[in-house]
């Protein structure tokens, strides 16, 4: 098995004193290459705990380490990718130079290698030919693609992913996932995507942590051994994804979720 | 996807605005030649006197003082404003110290300043430029301050998250998410500091064109005064055509995602 990567340690996050946590002794790790989701209902503490793990946020007790060593401010190697690609783009870069930005920091490489990265990159997402456009001339699928390059560029050995593809419409959505995936086969970085939709935690995932909300726990780690590649219709439609999807609605609280998990004729109860 | 912004007037393409105007200049020859009056002279005689006023004496007796006195005191009052304003978004509690006595100060009228202004500084240049550059301070203070307040987190955070150093972070991304509202202030403050200028130089002064006008006045050289008034018209005009050419090219970004995201 590979060597684990991120550690999150009895991660506490208390915002205030008064304030009821946010997060409550959350434990988990993650290894090397794995694709892990988290799940859990809004409000769970879910990009709080991101927010931590690349070190935008202070923790309160519990530690996190990536590599093995312990996190104090943003990890080198470590991003995130933000829901809101319109405020995490720079409305006044363009595509090129929004991709570029972050390899301006990486020491050992030319201008024409950051150049040739960054175009590698914007042809990966299946973007070429739009490096001269600016972010705001893109539809919103197209604006978190270059956010996903912009991260990939930057090669991360951890991806974290807030709700990446929650702005977009359902279509758009499928097809970011299975880009995601194809890039994620290509190129193995270790990704931890948040997401409140459980089909698309189970869809995506190796490995899903079920979140209870308020404060924000860990309730479940579910395997998930649907082959890959993944495939949008046949992997939704297999039982095995029918049964995980009904254990982790019934986790997550199956009086809250009764619509979901009804179609499989085990929802309803309070 | 990009919209092209029309500058105001003459360059648009507005054919029923141009007709109102001119029948208003229309009516106002045709009435003035009715009724004689000597405080509205025709618009014929407003344009000769414009040109036989306007040349290379009197531009630069009245002219020029003004323009340089205006620009003086709004680029004091750029710079000041700017560098104080990012400061105060910066450091909130520089802002907690200054935010009473600027409040204060910006809801004085600047034209209460002038006989402080003559008094302490004399009826030269220096009285002018400082009311001009008290007056066009605050909306480009406060503009920058607000702006670099509101700068997006995320963006903050996507930066730090490359590795990018608190200097750059200020610089690359701070800097340029805050220029839409400096540009806002600038604006506004440009507007102001004009009419400073002209009441500044009715109230005490010997030349400049807000002397100039309010002389021709007190000695019944009416059409003097219209040429006056037309000039100063002509310029605010082509001062926000220029300014809108700059604000133009510095935030071409700006408009065009603004134009797409509603």
């Amino acid at each position: 098995m590979n060597r684990v990567v991120l550690e999150v340690v009895d991660v506490s996050k208390r915002f205030s004193e008064r304030q009821r946590a946010a997060l409550e002794e959350v434990s988990f790790s993650v290894r090397e290459g794995e694709f892990v989701t988290i799940v859990g209902p809004s409000g769970c503490g879910k990009s709080t705990l991101l927010k931590c793990v690349c070190g935008l946020l202070a923790i309160s007790s519990g530690e996190i380490r990536v590599e093995g060593r312990r996190v104090t401010g943003p990890p080198p190697g470590v991003v995130l990718v933000f829901q809101e690609y319109n405020r995490s783009l720079f409305p006044w870069l363009t595509v090129m130079q929004n991709v570029m930005l972050p390899l301006q920091k990486r020491k050992g490489l030319t201008p024409l290698d950051r150049e040739g990265l960054a175009l590698r990159m914007l042809a990966a997402v299946g973007l070429d030919g739009f490096g001269n456009h600016y972010p705001w001339e893109l539809s919103g699928g197209m604006q978190q693609r270059v956010a996903i390059a912009r991260a990939l560029a930057f090669q991360p050995r951890i991806l974290l992913m807030d709700e990446p593809f929650g702005s977009v419409d359902a279509l758009t959505r499928m097809e970011l996932e299975d880009l995601l995936l194809n890039l994620w086969t290509q190129f193995r970085f270790t990704t931890l995507l948040v997401t409140h939709d459980v089909d698309e935690a189970i869809y995506l995932a190796d490995r899903v942590l079920v979140f209870s909300g308020s404060p924000g726990r860990v309730v479940d780690d579910v395997p998930v051994h649907l082959p890959r590649p993944r495939d949008q219709i046949g992997t939704r439609s297999a039982a095995e994804f029918a049964s995980l999807r009904s254990r982790i609605f019934r986790q997550i609280g199956s009086g809250r979720v009764n619509w979901a998990t009804a179609p499989h004729g085990e929802g309803g109860e309070r | 996807m990009r919209t092209p912004r029309r500058l105001p007037g003459i360059r648009s393409a507005n054919w029923m605005g141009w007709l109102v105007f001119l029948g208003f200049v229309g009516a106002w020859e045709i009435l003035s030649r009715r009724s004689g009056s000597l405080y509205f002279p025709t618009v014929t005689r407003i344009v000769e006197t414009f040109a036989a006023v306007w040349q290379l004496p009197n531009l630069s007796a009245h002219v020029v003082p003004s323009l340089v006195r205006m620009g003086e005191g709004y680029g004091l009052a750029a710079l000041t404003g700017t560098v104080l304003g990012i400061a105060m978004g910066h450091w909130r509690r520089l802002d907690r110290f200054l935010e009473p006595l600027v409040e204060f100060l910006r809801a004085t009228p600047p034209p209460a300043l002038i006989p402080f202004a003559l008094l302490t500084m004399g009826i030269g240049d220096a009285s002018k430029v400082f009311v001009i550059a008290f007056s066009s301070l605050w909306p480009i203070l406060l503009n920058a301050r607000d702006g670099v307040r509101n700068v997006d987190q995320a963006m903050i955070e996507t930066a730090r998250m490359f590795g990018l150093k608190a200097r750059e972070v200020a610089m690359r991304v701070v800097a340029p998410a805050t220029m839409p509202q400096l540009f806002a202030g600038l604006r506004t403050s440009l507007g102001v500091a004009f009419i400073t200028m002209v009441i500044a130089e009715m109230v005490g002064s010997t030349n400049g064109l807000g002397y100039f006008i309010l002389n021709a006045q007190r000695l019944f050289a009416v059409p003097e005064m219209y040429a006056g008034i037309f000039l100063l018209g002509l310029l605010g005009y082509l001062v926000n055509v220029a300014f809108e050419r700059v604000e133009g090219r510095v935030l071409s970004w700006h408009r065009g995602s603004r134009a797409v995201q509603p």
